[in-house]
């Protein structure tokens, strides 16, 4: 029989690649396996490059520390990784979004720290569309090495997933607006050195149109930052008052009353961002490992077959979802792209829940203490971050728009209801 | 370093391949009209015009590979098939009669020895019907029930199989039966002596049958692969059966949310189209998104399915199938719901699909089924996406 044809990775044969010449020949053309320098190039980096105790940080579950981010995001702008998703021209790579996935997974796998988004993920590529030349000098480069941090002023007390309703002023008095108002669920908020704002800059009209977007210093005078504490005894999330702050014009973000639009850009770069896949993938790695180590009845709980089949399932749900982002990133999946990015939104929510929530049953009562830096005397050792991840995670399918709103959204953009 | 910038991932259908997928869906929604279909089912669950149409179309070619006489180029070509097949709630059987026994001759890897059965399988003139399945024993491969003893002149079967699709209109039977020397297959006439076959119908309206073997004689040449090989010959007509109904139960899905869709946009409830009820609403893009991600798999399953070995494969396409029937059971389970005490009756196209969903989780094993396979035969540290990688 045709040994040789075969071997050349006749996909639509039916028999087995065990009689083809070699793996390499069969795996030549799918449409990842050109990425597998590339995955090893990044394996490398992040093994030579991430400091030891970043590293034991982020296998053990904690938040990353603002330190940690800024150290990350130096050694990344070294290589010229720091801001994959931006222009080249601007200090990005240039690359594919499929090749910008494929390292952001491999990037997660390796247990490379989490960047902070709001800089280089959301307002990086708003500024290179739509910022000045000297907004683009100012910011740009600071975001690229980590020395500034930003946070994301859109989220309202009364404005949430109704985020259009939102009531944070801005009036123009000669060279520069005075802005009113209060922001809340900011994310980063304290650590953050610029925050860029959605604020109603005319109130005639429909909601969305009197909206501008505008970069505020954290340190102007009447911006005051109030943390909120959440349920797992953590500080990520602030409220924010806005008292009379002046902004100089210059810190427009490009026209007045069309920040809907430049919001509605930024969040189109969020599209497949919001599915959490490389972290979720990662945090899968870490239910096995904690599976693996973890022992009761004289043996490990990766033989418990309860807890195997969740993780069996997780997987499954795991692989339809990076093929759903595939798809969804090739453009090829048929529905309206609002409603897909709502899918991997709302089920990328719940994928993150359901693995911390089984990474708390594996530890059982272990999971119970609250270990404030991870150095504690108490508990065991294997992952004192899950239960604060778990607590945490009830907000995913909330913030960014809550499930139920991306159910409005696929009924309505991709069923047309 | 490799780079694909500004390249396509090339996840989007070939031009050969949309073409196939645009002509199929045509020639199903012309010919295979909801009232052809119900005449179908009361005949029996066969039509040979209709089976002589898809096969001169060649649409059965399109699903063999090209070193098996076939057209098909990419391995994609059966889904795009049968994707169609479910969804226009076809009940001849492209699966149970041709795919999953063909899958079980090919992997015996005597090419030339079966030549001619694909080949009259090609043209439409031939369907074997995969006997495997026995009396409680549920989806047990290994055969106990039918025995095979060697005679002077060759092999004689005594046994019973249950609820063989495809058995009423196939030619041969390809029959599982205890040896000696382990499970074996055997390609047996259906008219031999002693084969004796009490058909019915199931659910979906395919045709199926027990099957009594009494002292059946066949020769020598019956015997398909060696004995000691029939629990893994299964194993690939098994794979192949489960891994291609995928496609049928996404193509039946799609159809169960347009007509949901439809019908709740119609049915009016206190003075409004119920699609205008935010449960409904969300109900039904619940519904989408199971769709989507089912659609998401069958592209893995597709792209995956002929890579790495047989052993490898069972793992592979039990992982991809557990979720893709489990999204099929729940698209046309709250399909059924939101059209209300209609969708239970008979008369309604949903309930069709109800039953058509039910019948191929059962057949080829439920997502439950599946998710303990797939958790019991996967390689630790791999995952399904890494045949890809």
């Amino acid at each position: 029989m045709a040994r040789s044809l075969r071997g050349r990775n006749r996909a639509g044969s039916w028999e087995p690649s065990e009689k083809a010449d070699s793996d390499e020949d069969f795996m030549k053309d799918s449409f990842l396996s050109g990425f597998r320098e590339f995955r090893e190039e990044i394996r490398t980096f992040v093994a030579e490059n991430l400091p030891d105790d970043m590293r034991e940080r982020a296998r053990r579950g904690f938040h990353a520390t603002k330190e940690d981010m800024r150290r990350w995001m130096e050694i990344l702008h070294k290589k010229g990784w720091s801001a994959p998703n931006w222009p080249k021209e601007y200090g990005g790579t240039g690359w594919s979004p499929l090749k910008r996935m494929v390292f952001e997974i491999e990037m997660a796998n390796a247990d490379a720290p989490p960047r902070n988004p709001f800089g280089f993920h959301l307002i990086g590529p708003v500024l290179c569309e739509f910022g000045t030349e000297q907004q683009k000098a100012r910011y740009l480069p600071a975001i690229l090495d980590g020395s500034e941090f930003w946070c994301q002023g859109f989220s309202e007390p009364n404005a949430g997933s109704d985020l259009a309703s939102l009531k944070t002023t801005a009036t123009l008095e000669g060279d520069h607006y005075v802005v009113n108002g209060q922001k809340t669920w900011t994310s980063e908020a304290h650590l953050a050195d610029m925050i860029f704002c959605l604020v109603r800059t005319n109130r005639d009209g429909a909601s969305q149109g009197g909206i501008s977007m505008m970069l505020i210093d954290m340190k102007s005078p009447g911006v005051t930052v109030r943390p909120i504490i959440t349920q797992d005894m953590s500080h990520y999330v602030n409220e924010i008052f806005l008292e009379d702050v002046k902004v100089p014009v210059e810190n427009l973000v490009g026209e007045e009353n069309q920040g809907w639009r430049y919001a509605k850009f930024l969040l189109e770069n969020e599209r497949t961002g919001s599915a959490y896949l490389p972290q979720s993938k990662s945090d899968l790695n870490r239910l096995r490992s904690l599976l693996a180590e973890l022992r009761e009845n004289g043996d490990t709980l990766a033989s418990n077959p309860v807890l195997d089949a969740e993780l069996a399932r997780a997987e499954v749900d795991m692989a339809a979802h990076e093929m759903m982002v595939y798809r969804i990133i090739d453009g090829v999946t048929g529905i309206d792209s609002n409603a897909a990015a709502s899918m991997i939104k709302a089920r990328g929510a719940e994928l993150q829940q359901r693995i911390a929530g089984l990474w708390i049953e594996a530890l059982g009562p272990h999971a119970l203490p609250v270990y404030e830096d991870g150095e504690e005397e108490y508990g065991i050792r294997a992952s004192p971050g899950a239960m604060s991840q778990y607590l945490i995670r009830r907000a995913v399918s909330i913030y960014g728009g809550a499930n139920e709103i991306q159910y409005n959204i696929i009924a309505k953009r991709g069923l047309h209801l | 370093m490799t780079t694909h910038d500004d390249e396509s991932t090339g996840l989007a259908l070939s031009s050969d391949e949309s073409q196939l997928q645009a002509s199929v869906e045509r020639f199903i929604a012309n010919e295979y009209t909801f009232d052809h279909y119900r005449a179908t089912v009361r005949e029996g669950g066969f039509n040979k015009a209709f089976w002589k149409q898809v096969a001169d179309l060649g649409l059965v070619a399109a699903c063999f590979p090209e070193d098996w006489e076939g057209y098909a180029q990419s391995g994609t070509e059966p889904f795009l098939v049968l994707e169609q097949f479910g969804y226009g709630l076809v009940v001849e059987p492209l699966v149970s009669g041709v795919l999953a026994p063909a899958a079980v001759l090919v992997a015996t890897g005597e090419r030339d020895r079966f030549a001619s059965v694909f080949n009259e399988m090609m043209t439409g003139e031939r369907l074997l019907a995969l006997a495997w399945a026995e009396p409680n024993r549920r989806f047990d491969l290994a055969p106990e029930a039918v025995k095979a003893s060697q005679t002077g002149g060759g092999w004689q079967l005594d046994g019973e199989k249950s609820t063989v699709l495809a058995a009423p209109h196939a030619d041969s039977l390809l029959v599982s039966a205890a040896t000696v020397d382990g499970p074996a297959m055997f390609l047996v006439p259906k008219d031999a002596d002693g084969v004796e076959l009490v058909t019915h119908r199931n659910i979906d309206g395919q045709g199926a049958a027990d099957i009594h073997f009494r002292q059946v004689a066949v020769g020598s040449d019956a015997l398909v692969g060696k004995p000691g090989e029939g629990e893994a010959l299964m194993r690939a007509g098994m794979n192949m059966g489960a891994a291609m109904t995928c496609a049928e139960a996404v193509g039946a899905m799609d159809a169960a949310l347009k007509l949901t869709v439809d019908y709740a946009q119609t049915r009016k409830q206190f003075g409004q189209a119920i699609a205008s009820f935010q449960a409904i609403q969300h109900r039904l893009a619940n519904m989408a998104i199971e769709l989507e991600y089912a659609r998401a798999m069958l592209q893995l399953l597709a792209t995956g399915l002929f890579r790495g070995s047989e052993s490898d494969r069972s793992a592979f396409v039990s992982g991809i199938r557990a979720k893709i029937m489990g999204c099929a059971r729940f698209v046309v389970s709250d399909a059924v719901q939101l059209h209300g005490g209609i969708g239970v009756t008979d008369e309604a196209a949903i309930s069709h699909y109800f039953r058509k969903v039910t019948a191929l989780d059962l057949a080829w094993g439920d997502s439950r089924y599946h998710l303990e396979r797939y958790r019991t035969e996967r390689k630790a540290g791999t995952d399904l996406m890494a045949s890809l990688y």
